[in-house]
């Protein structure tokens, strides 16, 4: 889509509800994953007959990825994550887990467990820092459009059910209201159940496209 | 329990925070003496003469004891006096262990040319330093902070907030050592026309870069209090402060705790507004691992789902 849209030289904005949306997804798994690394941790070391103030030293060997997978196998997966995916976030999480040790190993000879840990925790840092700035960054092209309540309440009894929900309608909203000011726009999205398969309805009631990004380039060429 | 390096950082942030408070681009009128007369020469100045300014020592000082008395929960051992002087003297040690950047302080304050062309230079260098200096020991601070979030019984809020704190420090010593250099380089074009072109690129430099500059002192501020609280109420001594040591909130008040917790939030958020729009923000992505970039780019997916 970015290719796309440096292509047909138009510009790619972000409106208020979707930045807040993101930022706080970001921050939401940011959480759920160091407290899944925070536990596991505290599983290794109990497993391994010591605690937080006596793990100095002791070593993770290549035996003890059983415990991860113990840990992952019967103490996790009941969970519930955010975004009712936990399943597989917690997958991608042991994933990263397995293979990240497996990197650490082939660096070092000789894996400490609170080193390991330690650096488990500064990659999640690094890693959510670089998501959040990259969001920051789009917030730079943040339309300074404001949502309608009255307008999201008339939208919503025009649209065939599953309707959006609040969230999404005051995406469209703002969208809506960059365009009365004679811009044109396409809303890309990704949200198939109630944004695209309503892409029809909700341009014939307030004049926004809404479509997949892999078909936003046609969509712009028509407007 | 070991020795921290987390006063590199903050120090840096302090060092900033002085430079920071201290320029102010000023017309002064000194008197010279020319063979048995008394001349007045109008000088233009980024930093007061030095009888005018406040030394870092004193700066240091005064921000501490001001710290301190917001502060309600002090443990019975806790003494002003020794925190203060432990202070300042690792913040001295700070500057003086560092050559170039000794002189590049030595260089901001006290000249007494019409056009205040060193200070400039000085001004520019120490920014550039204390950004390099930030930088370098950026890794240590980072793996400080993980080790204290895995040993410690503190909410995660409170690791986040420490660490944002230090990413958004670091972009606001960046933009301004960007900025600053090219301060530089405009006055120096400009001193040979004078006075109003010279105040006109001073105070330009001055207004654009002043929301930055309270937000991130702000931050600063946050920060040192949020520490000092959390630090001073986990010790048992004044030996065992400015040391890595596991925390915990059991020994911390819940409401005067989540004030300052608050209160750095919206001081980042603030600090993050400013820095977004400033043109000399360039935020380099953090180096990753293989295996971490590979779940960013499956985290990317579940966040934009």
């Amino acid at each position: 889509m970015k290719q796309d849209a440096k292509t047909l030289k138009i510009d790619c904005y972000v409106t208020p509800t979707i930045f807040t949306e993101c930022t706080g997804r970001v921050g939401t798994l940011y959480r759920f994953l160091k407290s899944t690394i925070l536990e596991l941790y505290s599983f290794v070391l109990r497993e391994k007959g010591t605690d937080v103030y006596s793990s100095a030293g002791v070593k993770l060997e290549e035996k003890d990825q059983v415990l991860i997978e113990r840990f992952f196998l019967f103490t996790v997966k009941d969970e519930k994550g955010p975004f009712n995916t936990e399943k597989e976030q917690l997958e991608q999480i042991e994933t990263w887990i397995i293979k990240f040790l497996e990197e650490q190993r082939a660096k070092k000879k000789e894996v400490l467990v609170d080193q390991f840990f330690v650096q488990c925790i500064v990659q999640l840092n690094r890693l959510s820092t670089n998501m959040q700035n990259r969001l920051i960054l789009f917030s730079r092209n943040l339309l300074k459009v404001m949502d309608d309540p009255v307008f999201v309440a008339k939208l919503k009894g025009c649209l065939p059910s599953p309707t959006p929900n609040d969230k999404d309608l005051a995406i469209i909203t703002e969208v809506a209201n960059y365009m009365t000011t004679g811009r044109k726009a396409v809303l890309v999205a990704l949200d198939y159940r109630e944004l695209v398969r309503n892409a029809d309805p909700i341009e014939r009631e307030v004049g926004v496209r809404v479509c997949d990004p892999l078909y936003a380039r046609y969509w712009v060429e028509q407007i | 329990m070991m020795a921290s390096n987390t006063t590199l950082g903050s120090s840096s942030q302090s060092v900033a925070d002085y430079l920071v408070a201290s320029i102010k681009p000023n017309f002064e009128v000194i008197r010279e003496r020319f063979k048995g007369m008394t001349l007045h020469k109008r000088v233009y100045r980024l930093f007061p003469s030095e009888q005018n300014t406040t030394d870092l020592v004193s700066f240091i000082r005064q921000r501490d004891i001001a710290l301190i008395h917001e502060v309600k929960s002090l443990p019975e051992w806790f003494d002003e006096r020794s925190y203060v002087e432990k202070s300042v003297n690792q913040i001295s040690a700070f500057v003086e262990g560092d050559r170039d950047l000794s002189r590049a302080m030595k260089r901001i304050v006290g000249k007494a040319g019409e056009l205040d062309q060193e200070s400039a230079i000085g001004y520019s260098e120490a920014f550039e330093i204390l950004s390099k200096k930030m930088h370098a020991t950026y890794e240590q601070i980072e793996s400080e902070n993980a080790f204290l979030f895995l040993k410690s019984k503190m909410p995660s809020e409170y690791f986040d907030l420490v660490n944002r704190a230090e990413v958004l420090g670091l972009a606001r010593l960046d933009v301004i050592a960007r900025r600053s250099k090219s301060l530089e380089s405009q006055l120096h074009m400009a001193s040979p026309r004078g006075f109003a072109h010279w105040s006109r690129i001073a105070d330009n430099y001055k207004s654009e870069m002043s929301p930055l500059m309270a937000a991130g002192r702000l931050v600063s501020e946050s920060v040192s209090r949020l520490d000092f609280y959390v630090d001073v109420n986990n010790a048992a001594n004044i030996g065992e402060l400015f040391l890595v040591k596991p925390l915990s909130d059991a020994n911390l008040d819940k409401q005067e705790f989540g004030r300052y917790l608050g209160e750095l939030d919206s001081a980042l958020t603030t600090l993050q507004t400013e820095l977004v729009w400033q043109p000399n923000w360039i935020q380099e992505p953090f180096e990753l691992s293989n295996t971490t970039m590979d779940l960013q780019r499956s985290l990317a997916n579940i966040v934009i789902a």
